[in-house]
């Protein structure tokens, strides 16, 4: 069977920037996401994979048709993350011109326009002007939009950017319908906890290159090698540890790499904790409050957004 | 859908692949310069111009009616002529047939041709950004070549959308003008008059291929809607000027008097029309190959412009 998405060893450069370093992928259909920070390279490899840009080296084809040939185009559906909207145009007459684009005839775009607009919730809304949309309907748009002439594969670029909880929820829930439907998905996201609400598929893209690819269990567990920082407060008293006698203890815990002291502050203490290992960490946490009757107010990982994790563990710009 | 009440997000269960007949790209351009005009046509500033144009027009073919009329009546009569008093035919029919040149003659399109092309340089310069500038300025690249079009397919949709507003004010009402002069003249065909009348869409199309490419380029590289302004006054006001003053001034060659590119538009379009240059500006003309060949290369240059801006557009910032 023929893959959605190949993209075999591609680079790309800007200038003098390696905006994206030797990439390889393989897509089947489902739902694919693609985390990184800005600046990863995010945006040229979802622009790649939509015949937008064209690689300097290697070779990105879509259901067997390479790129660099013009029937590609029709292959794919594209959202990208820009609203560069015609705003005086009407929801109904952007996505009836864009469907002329794809070669449908008059009424075959009235048609076809009116389908994904039922699909994407927004026939209510058809009439009114684009620039009166809000962010929620203009992402629902340019999704439509990307829909128009039914493609395997849809490629959407940031989706949920802007979007309201109430409108996130229906739009992941219609990713989730699309993804069981046969198609490929592949969006790119910031943020790794809303990736992995939709797809158990997860690539990290870092300085142009796939850092981590698998399962979000996989991606999970590749970073928790990696050293995460924590923030630990506790209430002062006769009864509580002091920071001394903790840092004892943790001094002999192999995954404990250091700690600083935060300033006290009125009946609490805190400090912020280098850990590797971090379910092992947490066990011996979990044993101190145990054993110390150790009132602990705040744990918390500061590096568990993909922002922090990005920045930190993988080396971009968060 | 509606026998399954409301739609809702994921529901797709109604929708259908297509199995029709792709158009192909060239039809997608129509569609982009269709929309591209129905914006303009929206906003109420194109029409005021437009309105400007047709008064011109009017005055021309009113003016073309007065002097069939005229050439009816006795040379010696006196007709009331409203806040000019009287005024004797012959002197009428002298003013629309001598200064004026109403008489259908290859003159009367020369000077409607010059007339209408300032307006069409107002529209021009008020609707560069709308027509293009905005798709570089916002960015909207990605809606239009993620569809299986080209570069060279938008080029040619936003340049169809420029040829028409261009040829809405001037080859339109020059031709109903000539069509006119036909109906109230003799009925009779003619080579001239076929002559002419090749000449009016000759002139027109040298106003097409002489001003769009220039058009396109300068409105995808100022996007904003005064630069372009700017650069339409410096380009056919500022060294028009400049032009003049080098020639007819300073008596200095006469192609210095190329860098009037509305002038070499008009040189060639005259010599299209088979028109003769204005008696007071015709010494100072350069020969009409060095027009053709300025706006041949500036066109060019257009047009290599154009490419490498789009060109461009894939660069991911």
């Amino acid at each position: 069977m023929t893959a959605a998405l190949e993209i075999d060893q591609v680079s790309k450069w800007y200038g003098k920037v390696l905006a994206l370093n030797s990439v390889s992928l393989e897509l089947e259909e489902g739902i694919y996401g693609l985390v990184g920070a800005n600046g990863a390279g995010k945006t040229t490899l979802l622009r790649m994979a939509a015949a937008l840009v064209q690689p300097d080296e290697g070779e990105v084809r879509i259901q067997g048709v390479p790129t660099n040939e013009s029937g590609a185009r029709a292959l794919v559906g594209y959202s990208p993350e820009t609203d560069a909207f015609y705003e005086e145009m009407t929801g109904e007459e952007f996505l009836r011109t864009l469907a002329r684009l794809h070669g449908y005839s008059g009424a075959d775009s009235r048609a076809r326009t009116s389908a994904v607009l039922d699909w994407v919730g927004m026939s209510s809304q058809a009439k009114k002007r684009v620039r009166r949309y809000s962010r929620g309907m203009r992402q629902r748009i340019k999704l439509a939009q990307s829909l128009l002439h039914d493609p395997a594969l849809l490629i959407l670029d940031e989706p949920f950017s802007g979007v309201d909880p109430v409108a996130r929820a229906e739009l992941v829930e219609f990713f989730m319908e699309l993804g069981k439907s046969g198609r490929c998905l592949l969006f790119s996201s910031h943020e790794l906890d809303e990736v992995e609400r939709l797809t158990d598929r997860i690539m990290v893209l870092v300085k142009g290159r796939i850092a981590a690819i698998g399962s979000s269990t996989e991606v999970r567990a590749r970073l928790d090698q990696q050293p995460n920082r924590f923030i630990l407060e506790w209430f002062t008293g006769a009864s509580q540890p002091t920071l001394g006698k903790l840092a004892g203890e943790w001094a002999e815990w192999q995954e404990v790499e250091g700690w600083d002291r935060l300033e006290p502050q009125e009946g609490k203490l805190g400090c912020t904790i280098r850990v590797t290992r971090q379910a092992d960490f947490l066990r011996g946490i979990a044993s101190q409050v145990d054993r110390h009757g150790w009132s602990l107010d705040r744990l918390e990982n500061l590096d568990r957004t993909t922002r922090a994790l990005v920045g930190k563990i993988l080396g971009g710009t968060p | 859908m509606s026998d399954r009440g409301p739609p809702r997000l994921g529901d797709i269960l109604s929708y259908r692949p297509y199995r029709g007949i792709h158009l192909g790209p060239w039809r997608a351009s129509l569609a982009i310069s269709r929309y591209d005009l129905t914006l303009i046509f929206g906003k109420w500033l194109f029409w005021g111009l437009y309105l400007l144009g047709l008064l011109v027009f009017f005055l021309y073919f009113f003016g073309q009616y007065l002097l069939v009329w005229a050439g009816t009546l006795n040379d010696g009569q006196v007709m009331p002529a409203g806040p000019f008093g009287r005024i004797q035919i012959k002197d009428l029919v002298d003013a629309l047939r001598g200064f004026l040149k109403m008489d259908g003659s290859p003159e009367t399109f020369r000077n409607f041709l010059q007339t209408q092309g300032s307006i069409v340089m107002v529209v021009f310069a008020l609707a560069g950004a709308q027509l293009i500038g905005n798709d570089f300025r916002f960015r909207s690249f990605p809606f239009y070549f993620s569809k299986p079009i080209r570069a060279h397919h938008y080029l040619f949709a936003k340049g169809l959308s420029a040829a028409v507003l261009l040829n809405l004010l001037t080859t339109l009402p020059a031709l109903v003008l000539f069509f006119e002069s036909y109906v109230l003249g003799d009925w009779q065909w003619s080579m001239a008059k076929l002559r002419l009348l090749m000449g009016i869409m000759g002139y027109g199309l040298v106003l097409t291929l002489g001003l769009v490419p220039i058009f396109l380029a300068a409105s995808s590289g100022l996007t904003r809607t005064i630069p372009i302004a700017m650069f339409w006054i410096f380009v056919f006001i500022f060294l028009r000027g400049v032009g003049v003053t080098l020639t007819e001034r300073l008596r200095l060659s006469n192609f210095f008097k190329l860098i009037d590119l509305w002038n070499d538009l008009n040189l060639i379009g005259n010599r299209m029309l088979g028109a003769a240059a204005e008696a007071s500006v015709a010494p100072f003309q350069p020969p009409v190959w060095s027009a053709f060949l300025t706006l041949a290369i500036l066109g060019l240059a257009s047009l290599i412009y154009l490419r490498f801006r789009l060109g461009r557009v894939e660069v991911v910032r």
